[in-house]
């Protein structure tokens, strides 16, 4: 696209008239003007245009794996990894457990009362139901159950919530008598945390029915 | 010469819209490949504490499931997966005794097998390459006459990091106790 008046659009006749002056004009125009598009020049909208491209594919990779590693760390598992917050979890697990498991038959109510406190969510229903046998059955017995963990480990633990294996040392003993059973038992907890709290949601013996 | 000037007063982005449209697009790229690479370094990571976690239980499982698994036609190879499974004083010991346990087990004519209903880390070291376990697993042993009989385990070990993976340096069963003696051994 010549622009200007250097441009000659029916050049036969007239150079066939005076040929010597128009090699002339366009033997000088070189030398009084430098080319308007050197070749590099003429290349930079296609060096541009492959950048952006590679630029655009990388930068929308890095956004695509910055947004993945976002998603996994929310729910990351901080078993053993968190100290702090894996020992705050197995303490409060371990004292729910200790409490809820341990009566006598003397004060059924006690356990009873602290156990709503330590219990969330469908625990607590089936809690009540099976203690409501404790209650009935301890007094003739003069029954007294002493529950003790006696080793924790910590499988799950996000923010909200943790599940945790569980060996428990059991005790049974009649009192007036020098009666006792020993048990060991073995579960896994599920635990939600309300308010800073780690509550007991769950509680699963592996029997196919927890 | 009026060709010099008709020329620069053409000059110019309005000249070359080609030019000015890669470049802008090219500017944007930039920024925006800049902003997705920060995004992506800034982003938290899998820490190698949670790596190592993961193997040590994954592994470990194993190694207690190998240890509860014999049978008394492939004695050998049960001990042998054993000793693959151990290091430390556990292996020593499996090494030690075994030509005896080996004829006591073919003897008995005994089958083993074992489930884990659960496991779970009490203590984990990354950097001594230690950890501590418990297991609570179903074990069922079928006597070359009888009835299988079943009953539920419980299991504590210690892993030891070895450069062939995490092994067992020590395994026993959890002892039922009185329970006001108890205290929290993790």
């Amino acid at each position: 696209m010549p622009i200007g008046p250097s441009y000659r659009p029916i050049a036969e006749p007239e150079s066939a008239a005076v040929p010597t002056i128009t090699e002339e004009v366009v033997t000088e125009s070189p030398a009084a003007v430098p080319s308007p598009r050197p070749r590099w020049r003429r290349m930079l909208p296609v060096v541009f245009g492959a950048a952006t491209v590679v630029l655009g594919a990388l930068g929308g990779w890095a956004a695509v794996q910055g947004h993945d590693l976002r998603a996994n760390a929310a729910s990351a598992n901080d078993a053993l990894v968190n100290a702090s917050a894996t020992r705050t979890v197995t303490r409060d697990v371990t004292s729910a457990v200790n409490t809820i498991f341990s009566y006598s038959y003397a004060d059924t109510a006690r356990t009873r009362t602290a156990a709503q406190r330590l219990l969330t969510g469908p625990a607590i229903r089936q809690y009540n139901q099976l203690f409501a046998l404790v209650q009935q059955q301890a007094p003739k017995e003069k029954l007294v159950v002493t529950t003790r963990v006696t080793n924790v480990g910590v499988e799950l633990l996000t923010g909200g919530s943790a599940r945790l294996l569980i060996f428990a040392n059991q005790e049974d003993s009649r009192a007036g008598t020098s009666q006792a059973t020993y048990g060991g038992a073995m579960f896994a907890v599920t635990a939600v945390n309300e308010h800073g709290r780690w509550l007991i949601e769950s509680i699963d013996t592996f029997t196919g029915s927890s | 010469m009026t060709s010099v000037t008709a020329r620069l007063s053409v000059a110019g982005w309005r000249s070359r819209p080609l030019l000015t449209t890669s470049a802008a697009l090219f500017a944007v790229a930039v920024i925006f490949a800049a902003w997705a690479g920060a995004s992506w370094l800034t982003a938290p990571r899998a820490s190698a504490a949670a790596q190592a976690r993961d193997d040590a239980l994954r592994e470990g499982e194993q190694a207690v499931l190998n240890f509860n698994t014999l049978s008394y036609r492939t004695v050998g190879q049960g001990v042998r997966l054993w000793e693959q499974s151990s290091t430390g004083a556990l292996h020593s010991e499996i090494a030690s005794g075994q030509s005896a346990f080996e004829q006591q087990i073919e003897q008995a004519k005994s089958v083993t097998t074992a489930k884990i209903l659960d496991a779970a880390l009490t203590t984990l070291n990354v950097r001594a390459g230690t950890a501590s376990i418990i297991v609570a697993m179903q074990i069922t042993v079928t006597p070359a006459n009888g009835a299988a009989a079943t009953k539920q385990s419980r299991q504590k070990g210690v892993l030891t990091r070895t450069p062939s993976g995490w092994k067992l340096s020590s395994l026993e069963q959890v002892p039922v106790g009185a329970a006001s003696s108890a205290g929290k051994t993790g």
